[in-house]
């Protein structure tokens, strides 16, 4: 399809697009398009952006500005730009609400400050920073790093690879997942055990619970200072746990316990056996309760 | 030394006792981690990382299986469950298979150095269900529960693999 | 039986788990078609050779050095010592602050030689921490951003201050610097996300 037809159908999508309007604001309609593997920045700082894969190559945006939000641009074919340009840095910039249509195969760059960020079916690789927005991912991106310093992170994806990073915000991951790392301040951490080869979990003051049915073969690493751990696992999950804490209370009632050592100074290790083991689970924390129970 | 002793020592931190264990099972860790990713820079890397989680997880073996057992199974874990070197084998496999049996001297042209090669050249599912059905002796049921995937695909990654290997035998 | 329905049968046959009558079927067929009994041959060839590949290789190259330095940092195989990943993180950030540790150094030199050696990576984490914190400052970042960062520091600020008291009352456990060294991490990766979010 040349570029110019391909602009043609992406007009008339637009003009179907589903859409719900804000109250009176600037509404602007615009396509472009792009390659099959694109990669797009956008920076949209407050409002909220969403963006979905599908398969054409160009990309629609319906944009919808709040008076004083600024000014919209999109640009570019390989490499594309498109987003909310704040009136003069500093003042607090007006709401934009961006619906973005992008390739599938895009590499997506989204930048936001209290805007959420929503992602759908994008399967290059996505790279969303909020500070006290959501962000949020479905689909098969083929890498995520997701970070929000206060805004909940959501992800429920398959990928190989995934960073999410909170400071106060919490994280939920769920989906087929190789390579994993959650860190965090004091915000929650929540994963759905699945096929992960490797998760490393760490916070401060958060929660950190997992639960689930890792799978075989996996290596686990989760620390925590004082948030409290717990791993609520399958009946029937088979792994070796280990956890090692200074001061915290430890309860498992998973599998069987194969070594216990306590130690006033040095703290306690636990060894706990779950099924015929396999998958392999750390857990430290320097005075955080550890739980270690079957899922309900 | 017994083994069971030098597992013994190992487990409380000798280096030594952990060493010998080392040399006596190096040659079988090798052998499955070579056939495994058909690639001997990344097996001797394997075989390292192999025998570097064994020594941090020595707590959690007790005795209940033989020891060249556990760390074999784990040999297998590790190759098999690294997405790097996943990665890695797919790209060197690919190069093989584009460029036919590598060209490395073969000073004996017999059929076991043959079917060393054609075995590097399998595509990855199929090479490691291959190994570990036909030169290891694992049941389907526990490739199905080592590397995740049902035991019927094993059973048809093998159908495969033999396909391939007879084809390249011929 | 037709060659192809023999041909997806060989699996099942050389391992002997055909029923009687499908055997003697497959018999008949191999008896009478060369192509299937090259095939049938060729399949047991293959199975006899895989038997006999030798157990056991000698790797090209000496490996038990590259093992045993990686060994090195764990004392005990029940409880392993800094996880590489961490070690690279930390690398990373000690390699990244050098600079400023040494202005440090200069700057503060009796406080950096009160620290006992065990403790050298916390000053410079704490440098670095130091150093991030000015520059995000300087960043003129929002207001709210600012107050996340400030109530995030201060409960990393009292996990740091807990392990220390802790370390105070036993020096030499490893693990304790450990954890202390990995929120002093948590601390740097604060500081630079919050410098990532001022960016354009």
């Amino acid at each position: 399809m040349s570029r110019f037809a391909a602009l043609a159908v992406t007009l008339l999508v637009v003009a179907g697009f589903p859409w719900t309007p804000l109250s009176a604001q600037e509404r602007i309609e615009r396509g472009l398009a792009a390659s099959a593997d694109a990669t797009i920045r956008v920076y949209n700082l407050n409002g909220s952006t969403t963006i979905g894969g599908w398969d054409r190559d160009s990309i629609a945006v319906v944009a919808e500005l709040a008076p004083g939000a600024g000014r919209f641009y999109l640009a570019g074919h390989e490499a594309i730009k498109l987003g909310v340009e704040p009136p003069t840095a500093g003042g607090t910039a007006g709401a934009a609400r961006l619906e973005i249509r992008v390739p599938r195969g895009s590499v997506v760059w989204v930048k936001a400050a209290g805007a959420s960020i929503d992602v759908d079916g994008v399967e290059g690789g996505l790279d969303l920073y909020s500070v006290s927005g959501s962000v949020r991912v479905r689909g098969a991106p083929a890498t995520v790093r997701a970070e929000s310093m206060e805004g909940p992170v959501s992800i429920e994806a398959a990928t190989p690879w995934l960073r999410a990073k909170t400071a106060s915000g919490s994280i939920d991951l769920a989906g087929e997942v190789s390579d994993l790392a959650a860190t965090s301040v004091s915000g929650t951490i929540r994963v759905a055990a699945a096929r992960q080869a490797r998760a490393r979990i760490e916070s401060v003051t958060g929660e950190v619970v997992v639960s689930g049915r890792p799978s075989r073969g996996g290596a686990w690493e989760i620390e925590t200072h004082s948030g409290a751990v717990t791993l609520a696992l399958d009946p029937d999950t088979d792994a070796e746990i280990d956890v090692h804490t200074f001061g915290g209370e430890v309860r498992s009632t998973l599998g069987r316990i194969v070594n216990r050592r306590i130690d006033d100074l040095a703290g306690s290790d636990w060894s706990i056996m779950a099924g015929a083991g396999g998958t392999s689970m750390t857990v430290r924390t320097f005075k955080a309760p550890v739980t270690i129970r079957p899922a309900r | 030394m017994e083994g069971s002793d030098l597992v013994r020592r190992a487990q409380a931190g000798d280096r030594a006792a952990f060493r010998r264990l080392y040399e006596d099972h190096v040659g079988r860790v090798y052998a499955l981690c070579l056939r495994l990713t058909g690639d001997p820079e990344d097996a001797m890397e394997r075989t390292q990382d192999v025998f570097v989680r064994a020594w941090g997880k020595l707590g959690s073996f007790r005795g209940e299986a033989a020891f060249a057992t556990w760390l074999h199974r784990l040999a297998v874990n590790v190759v098999l469950t690294d997405r790097r070197s996943a990665g890695r084998r797919e790209r060197r496999a690919e190069t093989a298979a584009a460029t036919g049996p590598r060209s490395e001297p073969a000073p004996r042209a017999g059929l076991a150095v043959d079917l060393e090669r054609a075995i590097a050249t399998l595509p990855p599912g199929a090479r490691a269900v291959f190994v570990l059905y036909d030169v290891e002796g694992y049941r389907h049921e526990e490739i199905a529960e080592m590397t995740g995937i049902a035991a019927g695909t094993s059973k048809a990654q093998l159908h495969r693999a033999r396909k391939l290997l007879r084809e390249a035998l011929a | 039986m037709r060659c192809e329905e023999v041909r997806g049968r060989l699996d099942d046959w050389v391992e002997g788990a055909l029923g009687e009558g499908e055997r003697e079927a497959l018999a008949a067929h191999l008896a009478g078609c060369d192509a299937c009994r090259a095939e049938a041959r060729a399949q047991e060839a293959l199975l006899a050779a895989a038997a006999d590949l030798p157990r056991e290789i000698r790797p090209p190259r000496e490996l038990w050095s590259g093992i045993d330095a990686r060994l090195a940092g764990s004392q005990r195989p029940w409880r392993a010592g800094l996880p590489a990943w961490a070690l690279v993180a930390a690398a990373l950030a000690l390699v990244l602050v050098t600079a400023a540790v040494t202005s440090i150094l200069i700057r503060d030199n009796d406080q950096a030689i009160a620290l006992k050696p065990g403790r050298a990576d916390e000053a410079r984490f704490l440098a670095a921490s130091q150093e991030l914190l000015a520059g995000l400052e300087a960043q003129d970042l929002s207001p709210e951003t600012m107050e996340i960062v400030r109530r995030n520091l201060e409960v990393i600020d009292a996990a740091i201050a807990e392990l220390q008291a802790a370390l105070e009352r036993d020096p030499g456990n490893g693990e304790l610097t450990r954890m202390l060294l990995a929120t002093y991490q948590r601390k740097i990766d604060l500081l630079e996300q919050a410098a990532r979010s001022g960016e354009g």
